[in-house]
């Protein structure tokens, strides 16, 4: 896969914050990544981990009582976190746009999904007539695989099924040719067998139309079909980050190695005793000193509870925030055991 | 699994059909047929998992064989006992039954009533059936049962508001298990939670199946780990059981066009191979449980179709030992 | 990662850096213990649902004010009466007629001789003017001391005076011989003795005649002290209207949430039609129509509990009648809503699954979780209730006298609204207050108790 020198999205020291009545909770600590032309980044994490949060950051969606409180989201050597409402428009939809897990949440239901598409289009590109914007629409609903597009371009969001408002999202997403789609869980909510598809079509488009995908998600298995690269978040930081191969083989982060070891797969020949991450997810409204993971970590140490691990370059492009990094190699390789 | 199986729930030909609630009074009765003609047995201390995508009635058919919903039609036998036979017109009361049959729900944030606190929810299971004799009893009682599941004597002061979802549905296994119950329907128990802590619930029911000796019937859409937990899985498409057999065997070797796509579409963790592997998709949608096709019910997405399977419904008939198909191929 | 980090690349760390600025030891990197760990897990206080509500309710500044505001009243209303010298009933016919902090002739003579004379002096705080004592026994008890007197004529237009440290302690003063510095010329003494005769007044003593706040009325009535009776009456009718409503409405709506299917529809069209029937008017109908059989029940019965009835009047028990029989809709409708909703919790299923029955399901499940709906709903159908109770008061419908409620007040303040008008004015000024802060704290308790606002 082509990558250019110059990132097409890059995120440096990200803090994201929401002020409620009961105190500050740091959803995003302080994450950094970039991200190709034409790649896949997988941000995977439970909930509570932040990466929604983040991806709502980018296409400035956040809201109140959120606010981004430190760093940076620069776009094509812009910096986001800038932008005018007036910019903000021009950006959202047309450069960046969004697909979430519930497709109703922007399927407008008093509107025809013919209007919806068109009118996406017609805001962002001012050279559309209205029937080359519906032929546009037409296409883009063929592409995604509804089928009979003439017809159904003219009905209402509630007489489509799940899978078919997915991918009319989807269409609607894609329709003004946008250089990155932020996925926000686009699958959970679906079937397997509708997952399916859904991943089929979007590894399709993604090679089609060169596009970019922040593709977030808690499931490893379908980070592991379309992802390029992986950066797991736990409580707020990036703990893991490297190309989707050196994450699943070779896991550095005990967090990793954890979520690895604790999903059954399908796979296994015999069966084993899974090995649990022990522990309940932090609050993060008193978040620990130290390591976020620190308490949960069977490899915890005393520098573990008192200071939070820095990213560092475990292999070719992959990073991993621990303070088993740091150990002496001898007693590295107890530690592993 | 062990060598002498015994059944404990036989269930045959159990129909469940919601009506739905027509405006119109004139109009023939329209039914959500969501469990039709499912037949299965429950061998005493296996796991049995059900599998099946949104529609295909397995919530319903766990619900029903608890008899938490009344079947439309069918015969439920539990221990050699029928507790409910329609033909026969038998109808037992479920009391005595609640005691050996037991459910875990998906949502522990639902389940659990906001206003009370854990041990009095836990308490309410001792108090139904008058387990304990007295107050000393029933606390010690509640406290040997939240131990067992991971918790502390002093959360049973709290409320479940105060938990996370992974200890709220231990407050939910806790519960079902304060009746000393043979048989649990584990209905989406780990679902809702966390993917870090479904392998501590996991690891925990796998544990108390040991320890008490129990039977789980286990739904999930998770298929791998169902095929994890379960020594047989049944799949089940838009309200009938097409495919029942040994977990390792139906996932390896499966048989039914249905049960092979569904597990072609299951992601794995693991990059080379899930990217090498040919996927079997689907053309369409889920048909309406309000209108299911004719005949076989797969039959308007099957690509190996046939006229019988549009005019003639399949059994589930045994292939291989313990291994049922319902297809006419 | 800010502070200590902010000098590193995201990405790329030197390991001698770190080391220099974290000052590792070898010591850190040992495995920490359980105990360790375990003081890193954070433990949230236990809150339960009132506290939480509380808590909402507390940091809601309109709220709280409303809640001060009502209390307020609650202790005007109550307490109040206790701390003024003067009754609702009683007539000062020689203070007739006065306005806010106004002093009648005598009463301001009073005034300046107390201001001068060394001792006490007394006023006739009893119905009968400050000024004049009918004839007949009485008694003062002051310092202790018992003072038994009789007045075999009629005071007219003279003050009774104690004077403890002179010879002759008791006497009484013509107004006119009084001057305007407070001394005065041509007492007259009255012999007392120690026991006081069958039926003797008392004559409270005062060192000051206490202010009209509120002025008074035609009959020399305080005002203020009516318009607290009046706030009382007021009160005490709305809650008792609203646990009628209460009682009656939630029965209902959760029988008829809980029994579904036909008995519900059944219940529900009952409740449509009664809601069409005009209230007023059946208040009126009610009082008319029972006015003389309510009469000749309250003759003819001895009983404590009739005697009271009685007090109350036709009119405040025709209005006790019509909550009963109509306003409680609004409450059954409330309730039904909730139950059916929380009928289809999960866990109401899982008690089913226990094997609860319907009576256990009810108590323990279903009404704890209503009751955050019911007491809105109670706290906001008070002020409706004392609304209803005063307009109907105020046409002459409601209480009777001798009660005065804020409504008669107002009703009898109109006749004078030229001349007078802060008799309108001031118990207006009170009812709107009561009710206001009422409808802010039923607001504020549904801000607090709505468990979809929480977080």
């Amino acid at each position: 896969m082509e990558k250019d020198n110059k990132n097409l999205l890059e995120i440096k020291d990200l803090k994201v914050s929401f002020f409620t009545p009961a105190g500050e909770v740091k959803a995003v600590n302080g994450i950094s990544y970039s991200l190709g032309y034409n790649e896949v980044m997988g941000i995977v994490g439970e909930s509570g981990s932040g990466k929604s949060v983040e991806a709502y950051s980018i296409i400035g969606l956040l809201q109140s009582p959120g606010k981004v409180v430190g760093g940076s989201i620069t776009f094509e050597g812009e910096n986001v976190l800038d932008f005018t409402e007036e910019q903000m428009r021009q950006f959202r939809g047309n450069k960046v746009s969004m697909i979430f897990q519930n497709p109703m949440t922007c399927l407008n239901p008093v509107y025809t999904i013919g209007n919806q598409l068109i009118e996406a289009l017609m805001c962002h590109d001012k050279g559309y007539t209205r029937e080359a914007a519906r032929k546009r629409a037409i296409e883009m609903l063929e592409l995604v695989g509804i089928n009979n597009a003439e017809k159904r371009i003219d009905q209402y969001p509630h007489e489509f099924s799940g899978g078919m408002r997915q991918r009319a999202m989807i269409a609607m997403a894609l329709i003004c040719e946008p250089k990155l789609l932020i996925a926000d869980e686009p699958t959970t909510a679906l079937d397997v067998t509708i997952q399916a598809q859904i991943l089929e079509l979007m590894k399709d488009l993604q090679h089609k139309a060169n596009t970019s995908i922040v593709f977030i998600t808690h499931n490893l298995g379908v980070v592991a079909e379309i992802c390029d690269r992986v950066s797991v978040m736990y409580a707020g930081h990036i703990v893991e980050q490297g190309d989707v191969n050196d994450v699943f083989y070779d896991p550095q982060h005990p967090y990793t190695r954890g979520l690895l070891s604790s999903t059954p797969r399908m796979d296994e020949v015999t069966r084993e005793r899974l090995v649990p991450i022990e522990g309940t997810p932090i609050d993060l409204l008193n978040p620990p000193t130290g390591c976020n993971f620190g308490p949960r970590c069977k490899h915890c140490m005393k520098i573990c509870l008192r200071e939070k691990p820095p990213l560092v370059e475990v292999g070719e492009r992959h990073y991993s925030a621990c303070w088993l990094h740091f150990k002496k190699e001898d007693e590295q390789e107890e530690a592993e055991t | 699994m062990s060598s002498e199986r015994t059944p404990l729930i036989q269930v045959e030909n159990l129909r469940k059909y919601f009506p739905v609630k027509g405006t119109n009074p004139f109009e023939k009765k329209k039914y959500v047929q969501a469990v039709e003609s499912v037949s299965c047995t429950i061998y005493r201390g296996e796991t049995l998992g059900i599998v099946g995508e949104s529609g295909c009635g397995k919530t319903t058919f766990g619900r029903t064989v608890l008899r938490l919903y009344e079947p439309t039609s069918g015969r439920i036998v539990y221990d050699g006992v029928p507790i409910y036979d329609s033909e026969k017109k038998i109808s037992v009361n479920m009391l005595p039954y609640r005691r050996k049959m037991q459910i875990i729900f998906q949502d522990p944030s639902a389940s659990l009533d906001p206003r009370m606190t854990v041990g009095e929810i836990v308490g309410e299971a001792l108090d139904i059936h008058r387990l304990c004799r007295g107050k000393k009893e029933r606390a010690e009682r509640i406290n040997e049962l939240l131990n067992k599941v991971g918790l502390n004597t002093e959360h049973a002061n709290r409320f479940p508001h105060e938990f996370s979802g992974g200890q709220q549905q231990r407050v939910g296994i806790a519960r079902a298990l304060a009746v000393d119950p043979e048989f649990i329907v584990c209905d989406e128990p780990i679902s809702a939670l966390d993917v870090s802590i479904q392998s501590q619930v996991v690891n925990m029911l796998e544990d108390l199946q040991n320890e008490n000796h129990l039977t789980y019937l286990f739904i999930a859409h998770d298929i791998s780990v169902v095929r994890h937990i379960s020594n047989r899985i049944g799949v089940m498409y838009l309200g009938q059981m097409v495919e029942l057999a040994d977990s390792y065997e139906l996932c390896s070797q499966p048989v039914h066009p249905y049960t092979k796509t569904l597990l072609s579409a299951v992601p794995l963790p693991d990059p080379v191979k899930s990217r090498a592997r040919q996927r079997i998709l689907l053309e369409g949608e889920i048909p309406s449980p309000l209108n299911p096709p004719k005949g076989c019910r797969f039959h308007t997405r099957c690509p190996y179709a046939t006229d019988r399977c549009r005019e003639e419904t399949p059994q589930l008939r045994e292939q291989a030992p313990g291994h049922f198909v319902a297809c006419h191929l | 990662m800010s502070g200590k980090f902010a000098k590193f690349s995201p990405f790329h760390v030197d390991p001698e850096l770190i080391e220099g600025t974290f000052s590792l030891r070898p010591e850190d990197f040992d495995r920490a213990d359980e105990n360790e760990k375990a003081a890193m897990e954070q433990k949230r206080k236990s809150v339960s649902y009132w506290r939480d509500a509380w808590r909402r309710f507390r940091s809601n500044t309109v709220s709280m004010v409303a809640l001060g505001v009502f209390i307020a009243c609650l202790l005007f209303a109550f307490v109040g009466p206790a701390l003024i010298p003067y009754d609702y009933a009683d007539q000062y016919r020689s203070s007739q007629k006065l306005g806010p902090f106004e002093y009648s002739a005598g009463e301001a003579t009073a005034r300046s001789i107390a201001g001068s004379v060394d001792g006490f002096y007394a006023t006739a705080l009893q119905p009968g003017s400050l000024t004049s004592l009918p004839k007949g026994d009485y008694v003062i008890y002051h310092g202790g001391k018992t003072y038994a007197f009789t007045l075999d004529r009629a005071m007219e237009n003279a003050i009774l005076m104690l004077q403890t440290k002179a010879e002759n302690p008791l006497f009484i003063v013509s107004e006119s011989k009084i001057q305007k510095d407070g001394s005065w010329s041509d007492s007259k003494a009255i012999s007392y003795t120690d026991t006081p005769a069958d039926g003797a007044v008392e004559i409270r003593l005062s060192r000051n005649v206490f202010p009209h706040a509120f002025g008074t009325d035609s009959f020399g009535r305080d005002l203020m002290a009516r318009t607290m009776y009046g706030t009382r009456v007021s009160i005490i009718i709305g809650i008792m209207a609203a646990l009628i409503v209460l009682v009656i409405g939630a029965t209902y709506g959760a029988i008829s949430g809980l029994s579904g299917g036909a008995v519900d529809f059944v219940m529900m069209r009952i409740v449509e039609l009664i809601y069409s029937i005009p209230e007023v008017l059946v208040v009126l109908l009610l009082q008319v129509v029972l006015k003389d059989p309510l009469r000749a029940w309250f003759d003819s019965s001895d009983s404590a509990l009739v005697q009271s009835l009685s007090a109350l009047g036709a009119g405040i028990i025709s209005i006790f009648i019509t909550f009963a029989l109509l306003y409680w809709v609004t409450m059954a409708r409330i309730v039904r809503g909730q139950v059916l909703q929380l009928k289809q919790q999960e866990y109401v299923t899982a008690a089913t699954a226990l094997g609860a029955g319907n009576g256990r399901i009810i108590r323990r499940h279903l009404l704890p979780n209503c009751v955050g709906s019911v007491v809105i709903t109670t706290c906001l159908q008070i002020p409706s209730a004392i609304f209803l109770e005063s307009f109907l008061s105020f046409l002459g419908l409601g209480v009777s006298a001798p009660m005065a409620s804020l409504g008669s007040l107002c009703s009898d303040a109109l006749e004078t609204i030229t001349l007078y008008p802060y008799r309108l004015l001031l118990p207006s000024i009170v009812l709107t207050i009561v009710i206001l802060s009422l409808n802010l704290i039923g607001d504020g308790l549904r801000d607090s108790l709505d468990p979809r606002l929480k977080k």
